[in-house]
């Protein structure tokens, strides 16, 4: 049994670092809400183990991130929190983006959201990796622990949907660039 | 729009997620909230390890309660000339007999969630959940005794399954009285004290309570009741001869559910001497479900404890409550 101040490395960790795993959990998850929550049962989880994982905490907590991602939320079917963003908001956060043409591309940046949330759990796990994480395709196969030929089909059936979801939007279905890790592009 | 799909997602994805930033307590929640799995989980620990009980009633009960246990016993034991000679107070007059004397336990307590999956991907592995190695000595007639509990590592979904069962450790244990004391291996760790036997000091390691459930309480005598009453007993056999002679007991009974746990079997065999009528093992098995699986675990778990009795008659002395600094061990069970 360990008292809430043996983890006191964990409190730190979340300190400095807490906004980018939120960041990631809400991505997976589908909203804030469901993000803090994903992030919560994630720490739950890290502090069973922090025995042995209290070196590397971060690494162990993003893996959990994603293997509560792609296990356990799977079975809860949580509806997507961005579908319920309404007018008002659609308005606002038009405005802020200061532009005439706004409106349309806040909506374009909508769908693919709600979009990437309705994907299975695994295909929008690996696209996160792969495009917010920037990661490879190995170091995406490693995180999650599975084949890189599973990260590809996931990677690739997913983008296949989003391009349909925003088929209206006209965007080019050829990729030009590929991320790589560090975040550069090549 | 000449941009890429992956552009547009990426730019996305930055964009929804600006300026999030949780909840300054989430740490805090997270603690509380895996406290909260805790209690139901360590519940069903709790039932599932009455056998450790079993142990502390050998030391306990007779001491506790003083030679009225004995006559408790035999009293019982003399409601009818068949009853006397039952597998059932054969076994209770052994339990009796061995808990007046001192004597070395060596425990090994494993609680094994089966089938357990990672991922949905994943091959099906048991993820072992709770584990006691203990080794110690004890002397009812001064209800003290002192021992170690090897800590090895449990497995986990995060694990590398390579590591499991390695020595991760060691805890000390000492029992004086009605309170334990432990002190986890490793620089500046502090002795740990609460209120309680060693069941409490090895399965909740400071919680107080124990699931309230019939069967699985702290208190040991209710365990030795159980086998009076409750269930079944009966002589599975008689093996070798002489002064390796011993008798093997095959027990069972109910365990009611409660807030915690599912109602469950509990299912066991005791070895005893034949020659001296002191127990020699007792093994104890069940299988646990949590009443609440949306705090707890869900799935079932099963519960393994062995306990060897040897060198009864040793001499147990010198066992001291630590000195220096103590902290006393938070109730677990009540989450303070």
């Amino acid at each position: 049994v360990r008292s809430e101040e043996s983890f006191e490395g964990l409190s730190a960790l979340v300190a400095h670092r807490g906004a980018a795993l939120l960041a990631t959990a809400t991505l997976l998850a589908g909203g804030p809400a469901a993000g803090e929550d994903l992030l919560q049962a994630a720490l739950e989880r890290v502090m069973r183990q922090w025995h042995r994982v209290k070196d590397e905490p971060e690494i162990y907590l993003r893996r959990t991130i994603y293997h509560l991602a792609v296990d356990q939320w799977r079975a809860r079917r949580r509806r997507p929190e961005v579908l319920g963003k309404t007018e008002a908001e659609l308005e606002v956060a038009a405005l802020r983006a200061g532009q005439p043409d706004g409106t349309d591309a806040l909506h374009l940046r909508l769908a693919l959201i709600q979009g990437l949330a309705q994907l299975p759990p695994r295909q929008r796990a690996v696209l996160v990796l792969r495009y917010w994480e920037q990661l490879s395709e190995s170091e995406a196969a490693d995180m999650l622990g599975c084949s890189l030929g599973t990260v590809k089909s996931s990677a690739s059936r997913g983008l296949a949907r989003l391009r349909e979801v925003t088929a209206a939007w006209a965007v080019e279905d050829t990729p030009k660039r590929k991320p790589v890790v560090n975040g550069a592009w090549s | 729009m000449s941009r890429t799909i992956e552009d547009l997602l990426a730019a996305s994805m930055r964009e929804e997620v600006a300026g999030l930033t949780p909840a300054p307590d989430l740490v805090a929640r997270a603690a509380r909230r895996r406290r909260q799995r805790s209690r139901a989980r360590l519940a069903a620990s709790a039932t599932g390890t009455a056998g450790i009980a079993a142990a502390v009633a050998i030391a306990v009960t007779v001491p506790s309660a003083g030679p009225g246990a004995n006559r408790t016993g035999t009293g019982a034991d003399r409601t009818g000339g068949s009853a006397a000679s039952s597998p059932r107070v054969r076994l209770v007059a052994a339990m009796i007999t061995s808990a007046q004397l001192s004597y070395r336990l060596h425990l090994v307590n494993t609680s094994t969630l089966p089938g357990h999956r990672g991922t949905p991907t994943s091959p099906r592995r048991d993820l072992i959940t709770w584990y006691a190695d203990y080794t110690g000595v004890y002397n009812p007639r001064t209800s003290s005794g002192a021992g170690v509990n090897i800590m090895r590592l449990q497995s986990g979904t995060l694990g590398n399954p390579k590591f499991y069962g390695k020595v991760d450790g060691h805890m000390q244990v000492r029992i004086i009285g009605d309170h334990y004391y432990t002190r986890f291996s490793g620089k500046d760790q502090p002795w740990m004290t609460g209120r309680g036997a060693l069941v409490q000091a090895l399965v909740l390691n400071g919680g107080r309570a124990w699931s309230p459930t019939n069967g699985a309480s702290a208190d040991p005598a209710v365990l030795l009741a159980a086998l009076r009453h409750l269930g079944s007993v009966k002589l599975a056999g008689k093996n070798g001869t002489g002064g390796q002679a011993v008798d093997t007991y095959d027990f069972k009974y109910h365990i009611d559910g409660d807030g915690s746990v599912k109602p469950h079997q509990l299912t066991g065999t005791i070895v005893v001497h034949d020659k001296s009528n002191l127990i020699a093992r007792i093994t104890m098995q069940t299988k646990v479900t949590s009443a609440q699986p949306q705090l707890g675990d869900r799935g079932w778990f099963t519960f393994r404890t062995v306990m060897t009795f040897s060198d009864y008659g040793l001499p147990v002395s010198g066992v001291h409550a630590p000195a220096g600094r103590l902290e006393q061990e938070k109730n677990l069970l009540l989450g303070s």
